[in-house]
């Protein structure tokens, strides 16, 4: 418990100081979400604190913190419910910011979008142009839906794009870059690059084999599978570093104990 | 008190992610992914263990009932009959799992006041993260660090059992 509860005030202090100096610019939030999750956070520490005050815990409060987690769960599934619920109310700030975003996304969207498109064959390029057409006037009309249908028809157009970008070979080059999908064939090109890649080639080679990549179009239905293989990687991780601090602490007494025993043993079987 | 302050070992994970996503630009995504591992740590990571270490009672049998009907010489049983066995077992129906240190109740405390901290300064910067605000925030998370070890070292009175301490 002292680790649960120091680990949670590193997080929160910690990790957010962290990314307050760490980005070049001052960032604005948006204050929902962090609400939400801090709000949430306090509602379980209080939760907590009443569990633990009379130093017993009987069996219906473990499992009320477990429903608790489940409402949590509840609460970020209709996320976006809720969301539309706090800031469709009719206070003037929140409507439009929430447009600006959407602008600020699409605007994204658009880019990729053109950076797609000159590499594009003509015919898809006119279904982009209709599409991005679509999206600003569905834009110009307003509302927190356009994001929605902006986000699936980029996603119907993304596919084909990319089906159609790998068969050229600079085209290809681009998408590496921007993904970065290790392949285990490859050298790298720079000379610094090749001890690194060395050092990593073991590591890297069974994280290819175990992780299905989820951004390559094969796998895209198991996004799934790669967040658990990857969380079972985060967990061995975690437990070896574990065990290598309880080796270096434990190493001198686990000899000496080892020692002990030993001639504990030998002195009771010869002293017979 | 060891454990709290290894806990920074355990959250490495934590900080890389939170830099990368920060980098990349989803400042939100960090803290955000940052509480909401605390919250499942605290829900679920107390919640589960406490649950099934109740629930085990139900499933526990008292140990090899044969050992219980060994008389002695005098032919007076050695120890307490199965019937008074369970009857002892019976009487402690409410079962509950113990929290041995009193120091964790007044961390629950410093943990909720740190995070109202947090809430009020979030929301006097103006949803704003500057330098100045991390700065600040670094300064809490020490003073409530040290604060939280000074209570497990009972500075300010028993909070709970000596540890194993070498007698002089």
């Amino acid at each position: 418990m002292g680790t649960i509860v120091g680990s949670a005030v590193f997080n929160v202090l910690f990790v957010i100081a962290l990314c307050a100096l760490i980005s070049t610019t001052v960032c604005e939030l948006d204050a929902y979400p962090i609400v939400r999750d801090a709000g949430f956070y306090c509602i379980a520490v209080a939760v907590l604190f009443t569990i633990i005050y009379d130093q017993r815990v009987y069996w219906y409060e473990g499992l009320a913190l477990v429903l608790l987690y489940v409402v949590y769960v509840l609460i970020l599934k209709f996320n976006d419910r809720i969301s539309r619920l706090v800031r469709g109310q009719p206070s003037n700030q929140n409507p439009r910011r929430s447009i600006d975003c959407h602008v600020e996304q699409l605007q994204a969207l658009n880019d990729t979008n053109l950076e797609l498109e000159s590499h594009m064959a003509t015919r898809a390029r006119s279904v982009s142009e209709s599409v991005m057409m679509n999206t600003h006037t569905t834009m110009v009309a307003g509302g927190t839906t356009t994001t929605e249908t902006g986000y699936m028809k980029r996603r119907s157009t993304y596919k084909p794009c990319r089906k159609r970008l790998k068969d050229t070979p600079d085209n290809h080059q681009i998408v590496a870059n921007a993904t970065e999908i290790f392949d285990p064939l490859k050298l790298p090109t720079k000379r610094y690059k090749i001890l690194k890649w060395i050092l990593m080639y073991p590591v890297r080679l069974l994280m290819h084999i175990t992780i299905p990549d989820c951004r390559k179009d094969v796998f895209h239905n198991y996004y799934m599978l790669t967040f658990v293989m990857s969380t079972i990687w985060v967990r061995k991780n975690k437990t070896k570093r574990f065990f290598f601090y309880r080796l270096i602490s434990g190493c001198w007494f686990g000899l000496f104990s080892c020692l002990a025993r030993r001639y504990c043993w030998l002195y009771i079987k010869y002293s017979r | 008190m060891g454990l709290t302050i290894l806990a920074v070992g355990s959250s490495i994970e934590e900080i890389f992610s939170a830099i990368v996503m920060t980098r990349r630009g989803h400042p939100e995504m960090a803290i955000a992914g940052s509480i909401g591992s605390n919250v499942f740590d605290i829900l679920m990571g107390l919640g589960i263990p406490w649950l099934f270490r109740n629930l085990m009672r139900f499933t526990y049998q008292p140990p090899a009932l044969e050992t219980f009907s060994l008389t002695n010489k005098a032919g007076a049983p050695l120890l307490p009959s199965a019937d008074e066995t369970f009857a002892n077992f019976e009487d402690n129906l409410p079962f509950y799992v113990e929290i041995h240190s009193r120091g964790l109740v007044y961390s629950t405390i410093v943990l909720f006041v740190a995070l109202i901290i947090f809430l009020l300064t979030f929301f006097i910067n103006r949803c704003r993260l500057t330098k100045l605000y991390g700065v600040f925030l670094i300064f809490i998370w020490l003073s409530v660090i040290t604060i939280m070890c000074l209570f497990e070292m009972n500075i300010f009175g028993v909070v709970h059992q000596e540890t194993c301490r070498r007698k002089i």
